[in-house]
């Protein structure tokens, strides 16, 4: 496990519980603030572009880290930033259409399962 | 900012040298070979070891020392050419005129600030290339200062979003916004009814929309360009550094395909995303997906090569299962969004079976198997209706290839940007050419990139795609075409030995190839430009333009018929499930010479079945006329000589008009009179 790695990904008890939070904050703040808001708009979008996709890497992320060396950092985290944002963006996608498909799609349903998936992936802990 | 050469104290350089090369061991001597460039930040990190909590290694940093002089200029020589390259964009941009584009589009508009700030740009980026200690930061810096330059001009210059597309997917996502995410997964909607058995990349907008509490994706649909086109920086950086450790090279070849992604399939769309998320599934293929191969007769000096790398090596079983199962997530979110990539996807995958080191009949199964389930499933309808259209078109090579609906460019404008684009995609595969011809052991090597780009090539046989076909394949094509040439642009280093071991700082270039880098580089950006912005004068909606076909919408009954003379104009897709279309351009042969014959006879004769309450309608707008001119889709004077009959006609009534078009409506006369005039005076307004 490399520096730049862990620097990414979630480890730990706390940063698992907090990442688990973060699509029940979002949900929070898409009911407290009003439509359209900077505020509302930030939180969103950081936590589509990457609360997903952060936790369901951190439950699968596999080992063997085959770059060594100091010069491969920028890669090793190139390459999580990469998942983080392919992952959420693909269950935001998966989600939505599924919802639709089945005929009960709203926005906050796709939240609430996006924050659902989150938690449940984020919480187990880390394989190694 | 600890500059490089010092380190936090009580920590000799030696003892940190010895034990990173303990860390990259990984029981072959190869691994010491992993970086023949080594990373000048890596002095920067504290020392391998147990890990000691971030305070104590913030109360052990000796004072910062103020910047000497020095290193002042060399940090002024790297960001002054980006502050004042964007400086003078910006101002570009405040003198940028756009109510009466020509022919040339933005690229005729823009002040010669904007050309300065690009060059500046090209300049700096060239320049801190040569400079060993900046190749991370710096070359990512200049990176978006070029998107910025190249896609952010246009949504910042214009007020509304470009091109005819934007606005047809911001009405699909308008559509089930207010529908309530109800998808038609039959041929109901016609044309249309793809983007609801591919619903992907617009339930994932209309769930954005609503989570933010947007009204419509209006007000960020012109930054698609720029964010799209960002997004693929990772991926593509990802992909290049597999087959190259110069970061030189691989920063190179990422500006090559910016420069060279002149076809515009950035715009709010499938296929951005699409794209993006090719590229990814592609990167983490090339990366992790690895197997260990005997090295053949070329291998060790391929990999002592110093612009080659040394093959990626091949992971445990266990943890290929694992990127299998990452990969799911992303593979089918494209199956779900767009037709044609996941199937070039599964070409690719499919065409790396044929390299040893990339066998993985998993992951190709993957690739083919999830999107064909879903178009077994929720695309049935389209492949029940469209598949003996597919088989007749399958094969036709002359046709499929043929870009776009047999339009040509007309005007010294349009054809010029067509001779631009030709030339920059031209361009782009003889450098690729001759980036393979220079380097042999990149083109072995890199045999993968090569394979995958040239995957896409048999689609061009396969089907036209409504005529775009030619240009998806160069977009899916111009990674690897990037690649290779950007080596091109740098020289084949002095014999290495023969060790595999053997490493040292990246070969030094010569002043002369940052002076052709410079010129290379620079050529490609001035031809992206009209490129890339030459058609804006179709592209470009202005707000009265929008607002007279909203005027229509609001007005049109349900299961009305809205004609125009060319598809090329804003919101024509408005509440598209209640209406239905016809674009007079599509007409071909006989039935042409009807209309430029007789015009409003012919539209009497199209527009007769329509029955109350519904009505039709004629729209014809600048656009339309903008694009019917330059394309060369109908004869010069038709759109005004459609326009003069149907207005000297009787049975159509002009109802709507300002600066950007005018709108007919259809009044036919009343079926029971027999005797009267044609003319009747109280229809007549």
């Amino acid at each position: 496990m490399t520096r730049a790695g862990t620097a990414v990904l979630p480890t730990g008890l706390a940063v698992r519980l907090a990442l688990a939070a973060t699509g029940w904050v979002t949900v929070a703040c898409t009911q407290a603030l009003p439509d359209a808001f900077p505020l509302r708009t930030l939180v969103v979008l950081g936590f589509v572009l990457l609360g997903p996709g952060t936790a369901l890497l951190g439950l699968l992320r596999p080992g063997g880290e085959p770059d060594r060396g100091p010069g491969r950092a920028w890669e090793r985290t190139a390459q999580n930033v990469l998942l983080q944002l392919m992952l959420s963006l693909s269950l935001l996608v998966v989600t939505a259409t599924t919802l639709m498909l089945l005929d009960c799609f709203t926005g906050m349903r796709t939240l609430l399962a996006l924050a659902t998936i989150t938690t449940v992936t984020a919480l187990p802990p880390a394989r190694r | 900012m600890l500059s490089k050469g010092e380190h936090t104290q009580g920590e000799p350089q030696a003892s940190r040298g010895v034990a990173r090369m303990q860390e990259s061991g990984t029981g072959s001597s190869r691994a010491t070979a992993t970086d023949a460039d080594p990373d000048p930040e890596a002095d920067l990190l504290p020392p391998p070891g147990p890990r000691r909590s971030i305070s104590r290694s913030l109360l052990r940093r000796p004072t910062v020392r103020p910047l000497s002089v020095q290193q002042l200029t060399v940090h002024l020589v790297r960001a002054g050419p980006l502050a004042l390259g964007i400086a003078l964009w910006a101002w570009s941009l405040r003198r940028t005129e756009v109510a009466d584009l020509g022919g040339f589009g933005l690229a005729a508009a823009v002040p010669w600030m904007f050309w300065a700030a690009l060059g500046l740009i090209v300049l700096g980026f060239v320049g801190v290339l040569r400079s060993p200690a900046a190749r991370t930061l710096w070359p990512a810096a200049y990176t978006v200062g070029l998107l910025l330059i190249q896609r952010a001009t246009q949504a910042l210059v214009y007020p509304t979003p470009l091109y005819a597309w934007t606005w047809k997917h911001l009405s699909i996502i308008d559509r089930l916004l207010a529908n309530g995410g109800h998808l038609d997964l039959s041929n109901r909607l016609a044309a249309m009814a793809p983007y609801d058995q591919w619903a992907g990349f617009f339930a994932g907008n209309a769930a954005l929309v609503r989570t933010v509490g947007l009204r419509d994706a209006l007000g960020y649909a012109a930054w698609a360009p720029f964010v799209s086109s960002l997004l693929l920086v990772l991926p593509l950086l990802l992909v290049f550094s597999v087959f190259s450790r110069d970061r030189r090279l691989v920063w190179t070849a990422v500006w090559i395909f910016f420069l060279g992604d002149w076809v515009g399939q950035d715009y709010l769309s499938p296929q951005a995303f699409a794209f993006f998320l090719y590229l990814g599934v592609l990167a983490l293929v090339l990366r992790n997906l690895a197997r260990d191969v005997p090295p053949g007769r070329h291998g060790d000096t391929d990999t002592a090569y110093p612009l080659s790398a040394l093959p990626r090596p091949a992971l445990p079983t266990r943890e290929r299962v694992l990127w299998l199962l990452l990969l799911a997530t992303p593979v089918a979110a494209l199956a779900m969004a767009h037709q044609l990539t996941p199937v070039v996807l599964g070409v690719a995958l499919l065409v790396l079976l044929l390299v040893p080191r990339y066998r993985n009949p998993w992951a190709a199964a993957l690739v083919l198997i999830v999107p064909a389930v879903w178009d077994a499933t929720s695309a049935l309808d389209f492949f029940k209706l469209q598949l003996p259209a597919m088989a007749q078109a399958f094969g036709n090579l002359l046709a499929n290839s043929t870009p776009g609906d047999g339009s040509s460019p007309t005007g010294i404008g349009p054809e010029t940007v067509a001779w631009l684009d030709r030339g920059l995609s031209a361009a782009v595969v003889a450098l690729a050419g001759a980036g393979l011809l220079r380097h042999p052991p990149l083109r072995r090597r890199g045999l993968p990139l090569l394979l995958v780009s040239a995957a896409p090539l048999p689609l061009a046989v396969a089907n036209s795609y409504g005529g775009e076909m030619v240009f998806r394949v160069f977009m899916f094509a111009l990674p690897g075409l990037s690649f290779f040439a950007a080596a091109a642009l740098f020289p084949r280093p002095r014999p290495a030995s023969a060790d595999p071991a053997a490493t040292g700082p990246p070969y030094r270039t010569r002043p002369q190839n940052a002076l052709l880098s410079l010129a290379v580089l620079g050529l490609l950006s001035v031809s992206f430009v009209p490129s890339y912005t030459g058609k804006d004068r179709t592209a470009y909606f202005p707000p009265d333009e929008i607002r007279l076909v909203d005027a229509l919408v609001a007005q049109a009954p349900a299961g009305s018929f809205i004609v125009g003379v060319d598809v090329n104009f804003p919101e024509a897709y408005r509440n598209y499930d209640r209406y239905q279309y016809e674009w007079l351009s599509d007409a071909t042969g006989p039935q042409r010479s009807t209309l430029l014959a007789a015009p409003a006879a012919y539209l009497i004769a199209d527009m007769s079945w329509v029955a109350a309450p519904a009505h039709a309608y004629l729209v014809i707008t600048r656009g339309q006329e903008s694009d019917v001119a330059m394309q060369g889709v109908l004869p010069p004077g038709s759109v005004q000589r459609i326009e003069q009959s149907v207005e000297a006609s009787p049975d159509f009534r002009r109802i709507l008009q300002n600066g950007a078009g005018v709108v007919y409506e259809f009044v036919p006369p009343p079926p029971t009179s027999q005797t009267t005039s044609p003319t009747d005076p109280a229809v007549n307004g």
